[in-house]
């Protein structure tokens, strides 16, 4: 966690990386990239067929290492960052934090995720803190391949009764859930990020370009995503302000367990 | 294709180095006898993956997790790239490869039929298993006369060669590091060397098909002598001891003879009644059958235009 304490907004002349929220900005994203890449290596050697835990297990290495790119942007000791924080003090949206141990699931969950990660790594692309633009476009050409494997797999299934059974449900469930990806981390003020140029694109319009990706992908089916829960007022979900879902403390758990038997070993 | 007249001939081919190809008019003995031994070497290395999962969500630290994930998606990768050579030989298809291993009508390597238990289980089995695996790909390799496993055993090998150095380089680690990680890999260790010695099987019968069809190019015996001489010394130079009291040093040759090897042990493992072989299958069979709507749909896609 940052523990710089609260910074005030500088001029843009001055260091982009001390831009108000841009810290916690980067500490949200590196946990979702932690939390969506341990989720997916659980996928080795049980997916539906060896192709895709090849697939997945690609895809799980490619976001662990953001996540490690992204906490190097913040510190030194990578693994105290990653592993070493009390549960409040994450910052990931709550859908990487479920498990998906149904490979529909994962499915869904990783064109969402993914596809919010090519609007977000745009916005990040250009920005003025230069190391963050580089790891935004070392990422985004990822992006692409980890796109093209959803969207792949999506667009087949889309067109069969089977897929269209099992997948489109999962959106009404998750879709709504995957918004959170864009809510402003605790302290952190899209209006000064953009002032000082860390991010090209505020939230809000993120938010919408994902709606529509998503939306595009899906109208050939004939299906649009219902985006917002039952209850339109809905509290946030908060896992930007420190909130864990349920799922977070088997997740943490595993992570830690062998660090834990001995705190003064080094593996 | 090619064809011989007689199997004298066929291994007069075989003799003078000849490789094999899938479109050869090859002896059916020998495409039974290669078949049934690629498709052990997938199902072992699909196993394999099984095993090893366990304890990737656990490893500690982000480096280690990247290395635990590739180490077993290369594994998965090797199965992979296996079963297609398998299936190319025209025996069975690739599902019913798959079919028969999660039935138990074929079977995979005794190692794999047991449980990683701890994080120094990992390390026991990049180290020791990796490296018995190795000694006999690299043993296949060198004189192997059918073409296609060939090939791929150079990538193979290459692959379990960084695992077996990564196995060492956190056997290391686990030596110099603290009481508790001591004693955590000297516990892994004592639950994987004899399995790991059993991998190489009992002595090789004399008139073996195998080496004299140049799918195997050196003896059991030899390639677990070599693996015994070899850990041995790494591992007591480690500091740890190897759990076979009736171990001893020849005075004379200065090499090392182990005790009484169980081959009861591993025979019960490979007829799957190891130690987790059940839970193994089980979870291979839950994820397979839980995916068949994938399969089908797939399947039932590509059969219509888009």
């Amino acid at each position: 966690m940052d523990d710089t304490g609260p910074v005030t907004a500088v001029e843009p002349t001055g260091d982009p990386a001390e831009t108000l929220g841009a810290r916690e900005l980067v500490l949200a994203l590196a946990d979702d990239e932690l939390c969506i890449g341990q989720n997916l290596g659980w996928w080795i050697a049980v997916g539906p067929f060896l192709e895709e835990d090849l697939a997945l297990t690609s895809i799980s290495q490619d976001e662990l290492g953001h996540a490690r790119a992204l906490y190097g942007l913040l510190g030194d000791d990578i693994d105290a960052m990653a592993y070493g924080r009390e549960p409040h003090e994450y910052l990931c949206a709550h859908i990487t934090e479920l498990p998906c141990h149904d490979w529909a699931e994962t499915l869904v969950r990783h064109f969402l995720y993914d596809t919010a990660e090519t609007v977000r790594w745009s916005a990040l692309a250009d920005s003025s803190w230069e190391s963050l633009g580089a790891v935004a476009r070392r990422a985004l050409a990822e992006e692409r391949s980890h796109l093209r494997h959803a969207t792949g797999l999506l667009d087949r299934l889309l067109r069969t009764d089977a897929g269209i059974a099992h997948l489109l449900p999962l959106f009404d469930q998750l879709a709504p859930m995957a918004r959170e990806i864009f809510d402003a981390p605790s302290g952190c003020s899209d209006g000064a990020l953009v002032a000082a140029g860390v991010i090209t694109c505020d939230f809000g319009n993120q938010l919408a370009q994902w709606q529509d990706i998503v939306g595009d992908a899906l109208a050939k089916t004939g299906y649009q995503p219902q985006w917002a829960v039952a209850d339109a007022e809905a509290a946030p979900l908060g896992g930007r302000a420190g909130r864990r879902s349920a799922h977070f403390a088997a997740l943490h758990a595993e992570m830690v367990e062998v660090l834990s038997i001995d705190p003064s070993a080094r593996w | 294709m090619r064809s011989w007249d007689s199997m004298e001939d066929f291994e007069a081919f075989l003799d003078g180095g000849g490789l094999v190809e899938p479109d050869d008019d090859m002896p059916d003995a020998y495409r039974q006898a290669v078949f049934r031994f690629i498709e052990l070497h997938a199902n072992s290395e699909y196993m394999g993956g099984l095993t090893e999962r366990d304890w990737i969500a656990k490893a500690p630290g982000l480096t280690n997790k990247l290395k635990a994930l590739a180490k077993t998606q290369d594994e998965i990768g090797h199965a992979h790239l296996l079963y297609m050579v398998a299936a190319d030989m025209g025996v069975k298809t690739r599902d019913e490869m798959t079919a028969d291993l999660l039935a138990g009508r074929t079977t995979f390597h005794n190692v794999f039929h047991y449980r990683a238990c701890s994080w120094g289980d990992q390390i026991a089995i990049a180290y020791l298993v990796d490296a018995a695996a190795l000694a006999s790909q690299q043993a296949v390799f060198k004189n192997c006369s059918y073409g296609p496993y060939k090939r791929i055993l150079r990538r193979i090998i290459a692959e379990e060669g960084f695992h077996m150095r990564n196995g060492e380089e956190l056997l290391l680690k686990m030596a110099k590091g603290t009481a508790q990680q001591h004693a955590m890999m000297q516990e892994s260790l004592d639950r994987w060397w004899w399995p790991a010695v059993q991998l190489f099987g009992p002595d090789s019968p004399p008139d073996d098909v195998l080496l004299r069809w140049h799918i195997k190019s050196e003896r059991n015996e030899v390639l677990r002598d070599r693996f015994v001489q070899k850990m041995v010394p790494q591992l007591q130079a480690a500091g740890f001891t190897i759990p076979d009291s009736d171990l001893r040093q020849d005075p004379d040759t200065g090499r090392w003879v182990s005790g009484q090897i169980d081959w009861d042990a591993l025979k019960a493992a490979i007829a799957g009644r190891g130690p987790d072989s059940e839970r193994r299958l089980r979870d291979a069979r839950n994820a397979w059958d839980g995916a068949s709507w994938v399969r089908g749909a797939l399947d039932e896609a590509a059969a219509v235009p888009a």
